[in-house]
C-alpha cells in the first residue's frame, strides 16, 4: 500500500500568451490505506491532478511522492470504461498486466469474478452494458494489484441504480483489501458515503478545505447521518457565488 | 362446388404470386439480379452493334487461351508482378503513413506531395516507368507499387491521427510497455484505415498493372490483351478484360471482404443486455 504526498503542485498548459493555469497550488496528503475524495467545481483541475499523480502528466512545479518514492503500481478507473473495443473482456485486463502467462489469466478471471463478471470474459466490450463495461474497468484497475487506486468520477456516466450498486461493491472491495484510494467526484453524497476525508478544491486549483468524515464503514447511502453530513457540507458552499458551486463534470 | 374450385384456384394463384414476389423482392434476389444485369446488357449491346463481341465469341476466345496454356502462363506472370508490387506499395505505404502520422515534421514535409501523388493517374506512372526501366518486370512492379503507396500511406496517417486519445492515456496510466501498445492499440486502431486504403490500392494497382503491361511488357495479362488488340480481334481483348474484371471482383468481394469481416468481428454484435441492477 502507499501513502501520497502532494506538495505545492502547480500545472500550466500551453506557453507564452496561450497559457492556462489548470492548478494554481495544491498540497495535501493521503495516508496509507485511506479513502480520500477530491471534490470541487468544474475546471478546478481534478482530472489533471490525478494525471499528475499517475505520472501521465508532469507538474509544472511542486512534487508528488507516492509510497516510499520508488516505482509504485497504480490502478486507474476513468470516467468512461476506456476498454479496447477490439480485444475481448479478458484480454482487456491482460493488456495492462505486467508479463504474461497462466498466472495472469487466473488473476484476471479472479478480479472479473470480484465484480461479478467472470461469465463475460470471452465477450467483446460492445456486447456489455455501460455499467458492466465500467465494472470491467474497475476489475482491470484492481487486477494490477495496485498500491494506489485512482478513480476519476467512475460512476458519473451510469444510471442511479447501477452507480449505487457499484458504490457498495467498491466499499466492500476497499474494506477487504485495505487499498489507498483517491477518488475524484462532483457528487458530495457519494464522497460522504465512501471517504475517510474529503479534499475540497476551489476554482483556479487551490485547496479550499479538508473535511474528515467520522462515521464507521461500511456506510449505506440511505444512512440518515450520511444525508445530514451531506447537507451540512453543501451549506458551507452557500457563501460561494452560484457559478462556483460544486457541480459539473468538467 | 365449381365456385369453391374457382375460389381456391384464385387463392392458390394469389399465394403463388405472393411467394414469387417475396423471392423477387428479397435482397438476395436483388444481389443475384445485379450479377445477371451486366451479361444481359452485354448480350443486348453486342446484338445491336456488330463491332462489339458478344459473350459467346468472347467465351470461345477465352477457351482458346485456356487450352493453349497462355491463360495460365500469362496470368501467373501478372499475378506475381501484382503481388510483389502490392507488397512493396503496402510496406512503404505503412512506413510513410506511420511516419507522417507520428511525427508532425514528416506530415508538414510530405502530406502535400502525398496528395499530389494520389492525383497522378496510373497511366502516367506506366508510361514513365516504361521509359525509365524498359520492357520487363521492373516497370510493371514499379507502377503497381507507386500507384498503391499513396492510398495506403494517406489512410494510415489519417488512422494514426484519429487514434483515440483516451486509450493512449489509459495505456500510459497503466504503464503498458511500448511493444504491447504498438501491437494491441496502434495497429488495431489503424487497421480499419489500412483496410480501406489497401482495398483502393489493390483496385488501382491492378489497373496500373494492366496499363503498364499494355505499354511496356512482352508478357502478362495486359500484354496479351494488347496482342489481341493489335491483331484486330476484339473478342480476344475482351476475354482478357473480363478475366481482369472477374479477378478484381473476386479479390475484393471474396478475399478482402472475408478478411475484413474476421478482423472487425468485434464490431458485429451490439449490446442487447440491459444494465444489471444489484442492490448494494
Amino acid at each position: 500500500m502507499a501513502a501520497i504526498e502532494v506538495r505545492g503542485v502547480r500545472k500550466v498548459f500551453g506557453t507564452g500568451d496561450h497559457q492556462t493555469v489548470a492548478i494554481e497550488d495544491i498540497s495535501f496528503s493521503v495516508a496509507d490505506g485511506e479513502f480520500v475524495s477530491v471534490v470541487g467545481p468544474s475546471g478546478c483541475g481534478k482530472t489533471t491532478l490525478l494525471n499528475i499523480i499517475s505520472g501521465v502528466e508532469k507538474a509544472t512545479a511542486g512534487e508528488v511522492v507516492v509510497g516510499d518514492g520508488s516505482e509504485v503500481r497504480i490502478g486507474y478507473v476513468f470516467q468512461e470504461p476506456r476498454l479496447l473495443p477490439w480485444r475481448r473482456v479478458l484480454d482487456n485486463i491482460l493488456y495492462v498486466l505486467p508479463g504474461r502467462g497462466r498466472n495472469n489469466r487466473a488473476r484476471a478471471l479472479e478480479f472479473l469474478g470480484m465484480v461479478g463478471l467472470e461469465d463475460v470474459a470471452r465477450k467483446w466490450p460492445n456486447q456489455l452494458s455501460g455499467g458492466m463495461q465500467q465494472r470491467v474497468g474497475i476489475a482491470r484497475a484492481l487486477a494490477v494489484e495496485p498500491a494506489l487506486l485512482l478513480m476519476d468520477e467512475p460512476f458519473s456516466h451510469l444510471d442511479a441504480m447501477t452507480a449505487r450498486a457499484l458504490r457498495g461493491q467498491l466499499q466492500d472491495i476497499w474494506l477487504a483489501t485495505g487499498l489507498t484510494v483517491l477518488f475524484v467526484t462532483h457528487d458530495i453524497a457519494e464522497a460522504v458515503q465512501l471517504s475517510d476525508r474529503i479534499v475540497v478544491l476551489a476554482r483556479g486549483g487551490t485547496v479550499r478545505e479538508v473535511l474528515p468524515i467520522e462515521l464507521e464503514h461500511p456506510r449505506l447511502s440511505s444512512d440518515p447521518r450520511v444525508g445530514a453530513l451531506q447537507a451540512e457540507i453543501m451549506g458551507r458552499f452557500d457563501d460561494v457565488p452560484s457559478r462556483e458551486a460544486v457541480g459539473g463534470t468538467r | 362446388m365449381t365456385g369453391d374450385v374457382i375460389v381456391s384456384g384464385a387463392a392458390r394463384a394469389q399465394r403463388v404470386w405472393h411467394r414469387a414476389w417475396r423471392i423477387l423482392a428479397h435482397h438476395r434476389a436483388a444481389r443475384v439480379g445485379s450479377w445477371l444485369l451486366v451479361p444481359a446488357v452485354w448480350v443486348a449491346i453486342s446484338a445491336a452493334v456488330p463491332r462489339i463481341a458478344g459473350p459467346v465469341p468472347v467465351a470461345e476466345a477465352f477457351w482458346e487461351e485456356l487450352t493453349s496454356g497462355e491463360l495460365y502462363w500469362q496470368f501467373g506472370i501478372s499475378l506475381r508482378r501484382f503481388l510483389v508490387g502490392m507488397a512493396i506499395g503496402i510496406g512503404l505505404g505503412l512506413v510513410v503513413g506511420i511516419a507522417l502520422g507520428i511525427w508532425r515534421v514528416f506530415d508538414l514535409l510530405l502530406s502535400g506531395p502525398a496528395i499530389a501523388a494520389l492525383a497522378i493517374p496510373s497511366i502516367i506512372w506506366a508510361l514513365l516507368a516504361t521509359m525509365w526501366f524498359g520492357f520487363g518486370d521492373t516497370a510493371p512492379i514499379f507502377t503497381v507499387a507507386v500507384s498503391a503507396l499513396p492510398f495506403v500511406g494517406v489512410n494510415v496517417t489519417t488512422g494514426i491521427q484519429a487514434m483515440p486519445r483516451d486509450l493512449t492515456r489509459m495505456s500510459a496510466a497503466f504503464g503498458v510497455p511500448a511493444w504491447r501498445r504498438l501491437t494491441r492499440l496502434l495497429v488495431p486502431a489503424v487497421t480499419g484505415y489500412l483496410f480501406a486504403g489497401t482495398r483502393l490500392a489493390m483496385i488501382v494497382g491492378w489497373q496500373a498493372l494492366l496499363l503498364s503491361e499494355w505499354f511496356g511488357a512482352v508478357d502478362g495479362v495486359g500484354f496479351r490483351a494488347r496482342y489481341w488488340y493489335d491483331a484486330n480481334r476484339p473478342e480476344g481483348t475482351l476475354a482478357w478484360i473480363v478475366l481482369f474484371i472477374v479477378f478484381v471482383v473476386l479479390l475484393d468481394r471474396v478475399l478482402l471482404e472475408r478478411i475484413s469481416r474476421w478482423v472487425f468481428r468485434w464490431r458485429a454484435q451490439e449490446s442487447t443486455q440491459p444494465a444489471p441492477v444489484q442492490e448494494a
